[in-house]
């Protein structure tokens, strides 16, 4: 029977054992809500492209692009969108108009994400 | 994001920025009677507190630069489109807007082409400077006839000449001798080239047959040779070619720089809303329908169900190099108010009532850069984190990351872990990092050793050429971990006999175990990134412990360094398990430099 040298072990079980806890585990997939009823099926599958989301857009929706590649939306919203801190306006006092701009908006729509999910450890037991 | 804010009441309906980043927003201002608010800063001369402004924002979003407001929707007769539509920006900084207006005292500038309002409601273009201090030129631009003249869609070329479109309701619009049609057949989209100055038409042309038609977008080429889109219920429409069947619902056409002479005029089942051109001339064109005879091409990416449809024309309007939906199924497919811009790649950037799309300038399919949360974990994914140590794995979460199905990877051909694994790269502090696992929400890295001694790093995922938003990680300089399942007592740990540690398979007091870990930091030997360590092996720098709950005293530690056969940075240390521990499923940890872990693993001990 093979032992631990106490010093070191050059057994090839030390491989085997770390591939089966580590590499092999089930691998986390956000998207496990796909394919169910529901909104947020439909939220979670535009938003793989959406870079810039909103809700409650009722007006129109222009778009500009800048030399850097950010983009500059502008609209109208009855439901309001998520503002920045020191924003001209942060907040939603009536007014309708809003304005942003982005590079590639991952944390808005990864934010969005998570109100369909119940938790990002969806992979656990 | 860089920045989002609200702008007062009202509608906005189109959007330009400058070099510096400043932004140009116009629409329609709420009326101040009906309880609305816009901000004003620059009091022009008859300028009011409702109707059409145009705002100016600095490049932080945190500031008007000027905001000013022309005309009185409710002086005069009213229109749905009362208010700005269009606007562009010239090198220098003054905004051009074009827009419609029943407001008799619209104000207008001396020697402007049309200064008197002509009874019905009509369009509007204005100049304002770079400071929102004054009108550069303003003019009117319509007819007497019965119906209104609404302008759509505005764009300016390198001199400053304005190009407008939209729909004439008048039968006498105002156009030029020689134009390619001066005579309307029914309520037309017309097509008009301001000169520089405001004080006089270039051309000025209808479109359209004995139905309605109304010019929506309006774009030009590096000849000056005007792109117009826009809707078509004329079923004698001048289309040059047709694509799909009768009868038309939108068109795209190409004037001459002269506007003397229509290049090419595509009719189609698709309202058709902004159109952008590249620098090859060809066409991208953002509209929406019902699917129902819309041409869709072979290479588009969805073909059916969504709402909005994006497409490509060639210079020559003889091809439909793309068409393609976009959007989930269900949408209600929009009439108006779809916006569309190029960047310098010419990736189109589509814009709905549901936000922005980044679509590829090939084929028209959705762009979906990578994007990860900013909490990194362990391999074991047990313990967010707020950083990465050297050669440490790290877990991080998002999507778009690596394929759908995931792929594991495998050694390569300098028999260690590369860092490219199906198209998916992770970029630690400038440094590629050998990759373990990537799938669409989920990678698993190793940090590499060079970004030891550093304080943070930029962290950011590229796929498939697009990169993701970089996040800021911490760099410590260990962060020990026991691998380890997160449920069953089973952590990576061999017994003395090696066989694997589990519930029925405890380790006896007093017997030496390996335990598998990882996050031990820098090591005695140079480590490279993603290789498979072997003789001679490095070990820790840093002093370890390994504690046993319930116990004071630490394991009597035999070996402590790199694990033999496995990849750099995963650490092999060997115990033996003190006399006085209980037996039983006990928790143990590893103390690595004084740093703990925090994922208290599980032992099963008799």
């Amino acid at each position: 029977m093979c032992h631990i040298d106490p010093l070191v072990s050059h057994c090839c079980a030390g491989l085997l054992l770390f591939s089966s806890l580590a590499f092999a585990n089930p691998p986390l997939n956000l998207d496990s809500n796909r394919g169910q009823a529901g909104d947020a099926v439909k939220f979670v599958t535009r938003a793989d492209a959406v870079i810039y989301s909103f809700t409650g857009a009722t007006g129109g929706t222009a778009v500009a692009v800048d030399a850097a590649g950010n983009a500059y939306v502008t609209g109208s919203t009855t439901q309001g969108v998520p503002t920045t801190v020191g924003a001209y306006q942060p907040t939603f006092n009536g007014g309708t108009c809003f304005l942003g701009t982005t590079t590639a908006f991952c944390s808005m729509v990864l934010a969005r994400r998570s109100l369909f999910t119940s938790s990002v450890r969806t992979d656990q037991p | 994001m860089i920045y989002s804010t609200y702008l007062g009441g009202g509608v906005a309906k189109a959007i330009a920025v400058d070099a510096a980043g400043n932004a140009y927003v116009t629409g329609a201002a709420t009326d101040v009677s009906s309880g609305g608010t816009f901000p004003v800063t620059s009091e022009l001369p008859n300028g009011g507190h409702s109707g059409a402004f145009v705002a100016k924002l600095n490049a932080q979003g945190s500031a008007l630069v000027y905001s000013a407001i022309l005309g009185d929707p409710t002086s005069g007769a009213g229109s749905q489109l009362a208010g700005g539509n269009g606007i562009a920006v010239d090198a220098e900084g003054n905004a051009y807007v074009a827009g419609a207006t029943g407001d008799g005292s619209f104000p207008t500038t001396p020697g402007a082409f049309q200064t008197a309002f002509q009874t019905t409601p009509g369009g509007f273009i204005f100049k304002m400077n770079s400071t929102g201090t004054a009108l550069v030129y303003s003019t009117l631009l319509g007819g007497a006839g019965a119906g209104a003249d609404l302008i759509d869609a505005l764009t300016v070329d390198a001199a400053g000449e304005a190009f407008v479109t939209g729909a004439a309701g008048s039968a006498d619009f105002p156009v030029t001798p020689g134009a390619f049609q001066t005579v309307a057949k029914g309520r037309n989209a017309f097509v008009v080239k301001l000169s520089a100055d405001g004080s006089s038409l270039r051309y000025s042309t209808f479109l359209g047959g004995s139905g309605t038609d109304a010019g929506t977008g309006i774009a030009l080429d590096s000849q000056g040779e005007a792109y117009v889109t826009g809707t078509t219920q004329s079923a004698d429409f001048p289309a040059t070619a047709a694509f799909g069947p009768a009868p038309p619902a939108g068109f795209i056409a190409k004037f001459s720089a002269a506007g003397d002479a229509l290049l090419f005029s595509d009719a189609l089942a698709a309202t058709l809303g902004a159109v952008a051109v590249d620098n090859q001339g060809g066409a991208y064109v953002i509209g929406s329908g019902n699917g129902q005879g819309i041409p869709v091409t072979s290479n588009a990416k969805q073909r059916c169900g969504g709402a909005m449809l994006v497409m490509k024309f060639s210079a020559d309007g003889n091809a439909l190099l793309y068409s393609s939906f976009f959007g989930d199924v269900g949408e209600t497919p929009l009439t108006t108010s779809l916006g569309l811009a190029l960047d310098s790649e010419m990736n189109v950037y589509a814009a709905d009532s549901l936000g922005v799309t980044k679509l590829s300038p090939e084929t028209g399919e959705p762009i979906t850069p990578p994007c990860f949360d900013p909490a990194f974990y362990d391999i074991t994914e047990v313990t967010p984190r707020a950083g990465i140590a050297p050669g440490a794995p790290a877990v991080i979460h998002g999507y778009n990351l690596g394929p759908q199905a995931g792929i594991t990877a495998g050694l390569d051909s300098s028999g260690g872990f590369g860092t490219t694994l199906d198209g998916t790269q992770v970029m630690v502090g400038g440094y590629s990092a050998p990759l373990l696992y990537a799938q669409d929400g989920k990678i698993r890295f190793l940090a590499p050793f060079e970004v030891a001694g550093q304080q943070q790093v930029q962290v950011e995922v590229v796929r498939a050429g697009e990169n993701s938003d970089p996040h800021t990680a911490s760099v410590d300089a260990v962060l020990p971990a026991i691998i380890e399942q997160p449920t069953g007592c089973l952590s990576a740990v061999l017994n003395q006999d090696m066989s694997v540690n589990t519930p029925t398979n405890p380790a006896a007091v007093g017997s030496i175990i390996a335990i598998y870990a990882e996050g031990g930091g820098q090591l005695s030997l140079p480590m490279t990134d993603g290789s498979i360590i072997t003789s001679p092996l490095p070990a820790l720098q840093l002093p370890v412990d390994v504690w046993f709950q319930n116990v004071s005293n630490y394991g009597t530690i035999f070996y402590a360094g790199s694990a033999p056969g496995l990849v750099a940075g995963t650490l092999q240390v060997n115990v033996q398990i003190p006399a006085n521990v209980t037996p039983g499923q006990i928790m143990f940890g590893i103390d690595i430099g004084g740093v703990g872990d925090l994922s208290l693993a599980c032992l099963n001990v008799k």
